[in-house]
């Protein structure tokens, strides 16, 4: 495959390259070259994976460390990386980092998370302020299994298809398929749930 | 969802699959990443790339893939289907990564030492951090093997627990430990903040104030700046 071959053949053209006038050898221009797909890749992808990690529970700030940290990681591995696979790869990381930084602070959220309204008071019409919607959102998404609503906000809010999931994550299609079933049908469990506490009717 | 969604689903969905995450936090990512203030540098060389390709006739697979990702165009990956690494992968350590080592090229973060720009953090620091910082600047770095990326992260996200936690002296000593370990560390800048914002927080407002000064001093063009330019006037009678 020709990632492989790659080195040799750069460090031979880069003597007698234009590159040669700035100075920049063998060791820098595979770095300038790693930088400018990196480059690529954040562009492409920092939102998506920001608002991945941010679904998958974590606040603003630390998504956009995890975001950076699943950067790096891939800034690592450049060379590992099949062209085309880069989101797929930032994705897998990305979760990963929102697993790991939940097995410490999920206890404390569960705990928190028992009435899924951020205020018990609130009323169904602070809802069209879009940040109570998104904290009462996200605390939704917050009790969905986490492999259900990886595909369950790969499809619904990102827009993707169930052949791009099923590449993206690593699943066969028809895995893709019943987990948004069941993803769905988990999701608008909560909703009613929670339409029903706004009327009133609390336990 | 579908044809049968009800209002107020969509109203939630609505609401978070518009989320982006702001400027401050854009660039504070690119930052980190290393590619803040790099773009144009950045850029020219991806162009360049492609150019002396061309003009020197080898390596047809680097002119088109380096072309066609300066253009923002993917790739087809040839023969071989794209697929996602698997979990083994990444967890795993593939080797050392190569072209790692810092170079007139690299971002300012990655080639200065903070601790031997700021005086005040040099004074905090352990001793030994500031002896490792000095020698660190005639010592060709390593280059960053995964392990040691994580490691520092590791270190960092320690530091910002406890000052998270309202415990700025183990902050202070996560980041000495850093210093230590790193002195060319990747996260320098972050490292330093950090150090600001830990000082401060256990009231010592003239030290903080002074690392914050040198901080801005030396990276006015960092999106770190805003985080520290507060502590760096706030001992001082006037900016």
């Amino acid at each position: 495959m020709i990632v492989r071959g790659l080195p040799s053949i750069k460090r031979g053209m880069f003597r007698a390259s234009a590159l040669a006038v700035e100075g920049v050898e063998d060791v820098p221009s595979r770095d300038t070259a790693g930088k400018a797909r990196l480059e690529q890749m954040f562009r492409a992808h920092h939102e998506l994976i920001w608002r991945t990690l941010r679904r998958l529970g974590l606040a603003p700030e630390s998504a956009a460390d995890a975001t950076q940290q699943a950067f790096l990681i891939a800034a690592e591995r450049l060379d590992d990386i099949r062209l085309g696979s880069e989101r797929a790869f930032l994705f897998g990381t990305a979760v990963r980092l929102a697993r790991s930084a939940f097995r410490t602070s999920r206890r404390f959220q569960l705990e928190d998370d028992m009435d899924l309204r951020p205020d018990p008071n609130m009323r169904a019409e602070e809802l069209t302020n879009r940040q109570r919607a998104r904290e009462v959102a996200d605390r939704i998404l917050s009790r969905l299994d986490p492999d259900l609503l990886s595909v369950f906000i790969l499809f619904e809010l990102e827009g993707m298809s169930a052949p791009e999931i099923s590449k993206l994550v690593g699943i066969p299609v028809g895995t893709v398929a019943s987990r948004l079933r069941r993803a769905r049908e988990a999701f608008r469990a909560e909703v009613a749930a929670l339409e029903t506490s706004m009327k009133g009717e609390k336990s | 969802m579908d044809g049968e969604s009800t209002e107020l689903e969509r109203l939630l969905l609505s609401s978070v699959a518009l989320e982006r995450p702001g400027r401050k936090l854009h660039q504070r990512m690119r930052a980190g990443i290393g590619l803040a203030g790099s773009l144009a540098t950045l850029k020219a060389a991806a162009a360049a790339l492609s150019v002396a390709a061309v003009v020197t006739g080898v390596a047809v697979a680097l002119v088109e893939r380096g072309a066609a990702e300066s253009n923002g165009v993917p790739r087809e990956v040839p023969a071989v289907p794209a697929r996602p690494t698997p979990p083994a992968e990444v967890n795993g350590v593939a080797g050392p990564s190569e072209g790692d080592a810092p170079t007139s090229e690299d971002p300012a973060w990655l080639q200065e030492d903070p601790a031997e720009k700021a005086p005040a953090e040099v004074a905090i620091a352990e001793p030994a951090a500031r002896t490792v910082g000095s020698r660190a600047v005639q010592r060709a770095p390593a280059p960053a093997a995964p392990s040691d990326l994580r490691d520092q992260m590791r270190l960092l996200d320690r530091a910002r627990t406890a000052l998270r936690a309202g415990e700025p002296r183990r902050a202070l000593s996560e980041l000495a430990r850093y210093s230590e370990r790193y002195p060319r560390g990747a996260f320098g800048q972050e490292a330093t903040v950090l150090r600001v914002e830990a000082l401060k927080q256990s009231g010592q407002d003239s030290r903080a104030s002074a690392l914050a000064r040198d901080f801005i001093e030396h990276h006015g063009d960092s999106p770190h700046v805003e985080r520290v330019s507060d502590i760096a006037g706030s001992a001082k009678p006037s900016r």
